[in-house]
């Protein structure tokens, strides 16, 4: 894939949060965050988005620590 | 007692913070890595963390330019409050970035296919788990 056609995705919060907490470890969105990981597609996001992953966490009480883990810096 | 008339009259309480950032930041990180250390951790340090991201801070970046479909560009002003949590991650994030930059990949990968399944296991046994991924957008 050449970078002009290189994919690029924004993923909601909820996918974050469906593909850390569903009871199906192959759930299409824990699909998605393996396919951003692995390459496949850039990832964008911002501030705004870490920060409203940051609250869901909390709210549904998935450790901050796992937020950590994502590393969106890479 | 307060009667109608004096809520008519109050006015609301202002809460001025001053405090240097930093140093919040600094704070927060050492209270962190403590409550770590905790038996209860998990449940003290999600509360720490709730309490983190109500204090939002507002960082202005500047203006940045928004390249549109016609080859123009146009102002966009990001200024949108952010948690003390989130600021707190940020830091986090480098901390291990800097440890984990001789990484291949494929560790990378393995690590973060890992933690995603740590979070799962611990979400079905604390009985937080979701049955359907549409549930994840309940109370959205």
């Amino acid at each position: 894939m050449t970078d002009s056609i290189r994919k690029r995705a924004v993923f909601d919060t909820n996918v974050f949060i469906a593909a850390y907490m569903a009871r199906n470890a192959k759930s299409p969105t824990a699909e998605l965050i393996r396919r951003w990981r692995n390459g496949e597609f850039d990832l964008l996001y911002c501030d705004g988005i870490i920060d409203e992953i940051r609250e869901k966490f909390a709210e549904r009480e998935v450790s901050t620590e796992y937020l950590v883990t994502l590393d969106m810096s890479s | 007692m307060s009667t109608a008339k004096d809520k008519k009259t109050q006015t609301p309480r202002m809460l001025t913070l001053h405090c240097a950032l930093q140093e919040w930041i600094d704070l927060a990180d050492e209270l962190d890595k403590q409550l770590a250390q905790l038996e209860d951790s998990p449940k003290v340090r999600n509360l720490f963390h709730r309490l983190l991201n109500r204090i939002k801070i507002d960082i202005q970046e500047g203006d940045a330019m928004v390249p549109d479909k016609d080859g123009s560009y146009r102002l966009f002003q990001p200024i949108k409050p952010v948690s003390l949590g989130t600021l707190l991650s940020f830091r986090s994030v480098a901390r291990l970035h800097e440890e984990r930059k001789h990484w291949t990949r494929e560790m990378l990968v393995e690590e973060w296919n890992r933690s995603m399944e740590r979070a799962r296991a611990q979400a079905i046994a604390d009985g937080r788990a979701i049955e359907h991924e549409w549930e994840a957008a309940i109370d959205d």
